[in-house]
């Protein structure tokens, strides 16, 4: 059996380390469906996957950015951009509202890229500018109205609103990229580099590999994804306001952390940020069935203490298992 | 954060040098070159810059931008970084509000309030030197946790501390200078001393520029940085208990949201390295006073407020490019 050097060793052990994240959700998963009988129902997925699917691209990119060993806050700010460039194009020619908008968040990655790879900026300094200088462009755009209205009932807002066979289009886009996500970073040379510059960035440059290219790539990628997690946030909404999408960052670095990627740069799967996310997206359908109301803050209380949780699982392991 | 010495290029030379040279003169103090075309150029374009009020304005304004950013400054001479900040002020608020409105007096409540701020840093220190968690993932846990927290603690909606011997003192002036300009002056002195006279900073710039070295030689990582971020901790308090006093508000949703931002920013203009090492609080102060007047200088204009927004940003990515290592 081919031992993945990603992972540790496989041992029934090793293997339940490397899943957590996926025992975590399947775990979660079981005690809702057994606790709440509506809760296993395809409404309530196809919801939870709607509600999902804007985050999880999102999450997808900071993936990739962050085994890069980067980070990159500027996400929620290009997603409000996004959203609103779609929200405007939205009643334009086919496909308008949806280049548009990836193409400009990759664009704003690229910038980051440059700040990052050529200006050797800090990731973290870098792409807090970014977050808010293009915060700050979305409120110039908006302009005085400070509201962007979508054209609703068209076909743009069927990206978020429509299904086939109780699968949400939005859904369909999340797993198509993370699919595309799964596949580049594990068989693409493009994907190895990744890891490669993530883990030992000195190592990588004397191999040969270009890592300022690869890190370009990373924050364009990074962008597009956010490009797309705002235009399905557009066809959500019927009007696009600038401060839409203020804090997502979070949310997707959360969402990362959750599935087991390491902040240092270079451990972890693509493919468990779907746990990641769906974590954090059941957690507040869960709350919402509890026969008491709790209070809205409550959700950041316990995502806080979900990755809490999670970390310090992880630091245990890291003890362990020490690589 | 993910610059770890071992990994990282971009950090050969520990130390930027500082020789002479007319380039050099000019990348040492291109912030300061900046700071004093903006007052020329606004003194010149804009009307009534120059005045007391102008001054007045800024120097209380900037009052928690400034306290933050130099609790920032320590945390990140120890090579880590506190986004919590913003939550730590909304606890501490929260948490003086609620034992205000109990009556249990002023300095008790705002006893409290520090207590429960300091608490936070504390907690951030114990995750990240004893648990090893990178100091921004413990921190935007704490940030998520603490928020929520200041809200479970008073209530989803603002509590007004209107008419309340609090909120007096908020607006209070001592000979005409505010309350505070008072607290401010003292704590920046107190924190050039300790960046520059005590021992304690010394292990911190330690522990900043090579952790595994300063463990070697014998310094307690663990007591230094939770020291580090509680001495964070407690500034952001400070700024979290004053803010409350001087809006007459607490609204634990939203006191303090952002301030990281402009912190950070205060930081690297003031050109603290963000790998660790020398703590320049000067600068720190500096940079504050900077950031806050981009925010006085678009507001007395009459420009669109989100301006300002794309001012910081040029502001940072500058400061910090020209400050780099090379």
């Amino acid at each position: 059996m081919k031992v993945d050097p990603r992972s540790p060793k496989s041992t029934a052990a090793g293997w339940i380390r490397s899943q957590g994240p996926l025992i975590a959700l399947v775990v979660l998963l079981v005690v809702a469906s057994v606790r709440f009988p509506e809760f296993c129902t395809t409404g309530n997925f196809s919801n939870i996957g709607r509600q999902v699917s804007m985050s999880g691209v999102l999450a997808i990119g900071m993936a990739f950015v962050i085994l890069s060993g980067g980070i990159d806050l500027s996400v929620s700010s290009i997603a409000a951009l996004a959203a609103l460039l779609a929200a405007q194009y939205s009643g334009e020619f086919f496909l308008a509202p949806i280049v548009v908008p990836v193409a400009v968040g990759a664009a704003v990655g690229a910038v980051n890229g440059f700040l990052i790879t050529r200006m050797r900026i800090t990731p973290f300094i870098a792409t807090l500018a970014m977050m808010l200088g293009v915060r700050g462009l979305v409120f110039i755009l908006a302009g005085k109205e400070a509201v962007v209205a979508g054209v609703s009932g068209g076909w743009f807002s069927k990206i978020a609103w429509g299904s086939w066979t109780d699968v949400p289009y939005s859904t369909m886009i999340f797993a198509l990229l993370l699919a595309a996500a799964l596949a580049v970073s594990r068989y693409a040379g493009f994907g190895r580099s990744v890891y490669a510059v993530g883990g030992n960035e000195e190592a990588a440059a004397m191999m040969g590999l270009r890592v300022r290219r690869c890190k370009m790539i990373v924050y364009m990628i990074c962008g597009g994804c956010a490009g797309v997690g705002g235009m399905i946030l557009a066809s959500r909404v019927t009007s696009v306001r600038p401060n839409i999408a203020v804090g997502w960052e979070l949310d997707a670095i959360a969402a990362v952390v959750i599935s087991g990627i390491s902040l240092v740069g270079g451990i972890g799967r693509i493919g468990n940020v779907v746990c990641g996310v769906l974590i954090l997206g059941v957690i507040p359908n869960i709350i919402n069935r509890l026969p008491f109301s709790l209070p809205t803050y409550s959700n950041r209380l316990i995502t806080g203490l979900l990755l809490l949780a999670v970390v310090l699982l992880q630091s245990r392991i890291a003890k362990r298992d020490p690589r | 954060m993910a610059d770890s010495p071992q990994t990282s290029p971009l950090r050969t030379s520990a130390n930027p040098a500082r020789a002479a040279g007319g380039v050099q003169f000019v990348k040492n103090y291109s912030m300061v070159l900046f700071f004093l075309l903006l007052i020329i150029l606004n003194a010149k374009f804009t009307p009534n810059f120059l005045s007391t009020g102008t001054l007045d304005n800024t120097l209380r304004q900037v009052f928690p931008i400034m306290l933050v950013a130099l609790g920032m400054t320590i945390v990140i001479s120890s090579g880590g970084i506190d986004i919590s900040v913003g939550a730590t002020m909304a606890v501490s608020a929260a948490v003086t509000a609620r034992m205000f409105t109990a009556e249990i007096g002023v300095i008790p409540s705002v006893g409290c309030g520090l207590a429960a701020g300091a608490l936070c840093g504390v907690l951030n220190g114990v995750l990240i030197s004893r648990f090893r968690i990178q100091p921004i993932i413990v921190t935007l846990i704490v940030m998520f946790a603490g928020r929520g927290a200041a809200q479970a603690i008073l209530g989803e909606f603002p509590v007004s501390l209107m008419g309340t011997s609090f909120e007096t003192f908020g607006r209070a002036r001592l000979a005409g200078v505010p309350v505070q300009v008072l607290i401010m002056v003292p704590a920046i002195a107190a924190m050039v001393f300790i960046a520059r006279k005590t021992v304690f900073a010394r292990r911190i710039e330690a522990i900043g520029e090579n952790s595994r070295a300063a463990r070697l030689v014998g310094i307690n990582i663990f007591t230094v940085t939770i020291g580090a971020y509680a001495l964070c901790a407690l500034l952001c308090a400070i700024a979290g208990v004053m803010d409350a006093a001087r809006g007459g508000r607490v609204d634990a949703g939203r006191l303090g949201m952002y301030i990281e931002l402009d912190a950070i920013a205060a930081v690297a203009i003031g050109g603290t390295c963000f790998s660790g090492g020398r703590a320049r609080v000067l600068g720190t102060v500096f940079g504050a006073v900077l950031v806050q007047l981009v925010t006085v200088i678009v507001n007395m204009n009459d420009i669109q407020q989100h301006y300002s927004l794309i001012l910081k940003a040029i502001v940072l990515i500058a400061a910090v490019w020209a400050q780099r290592d090379k």
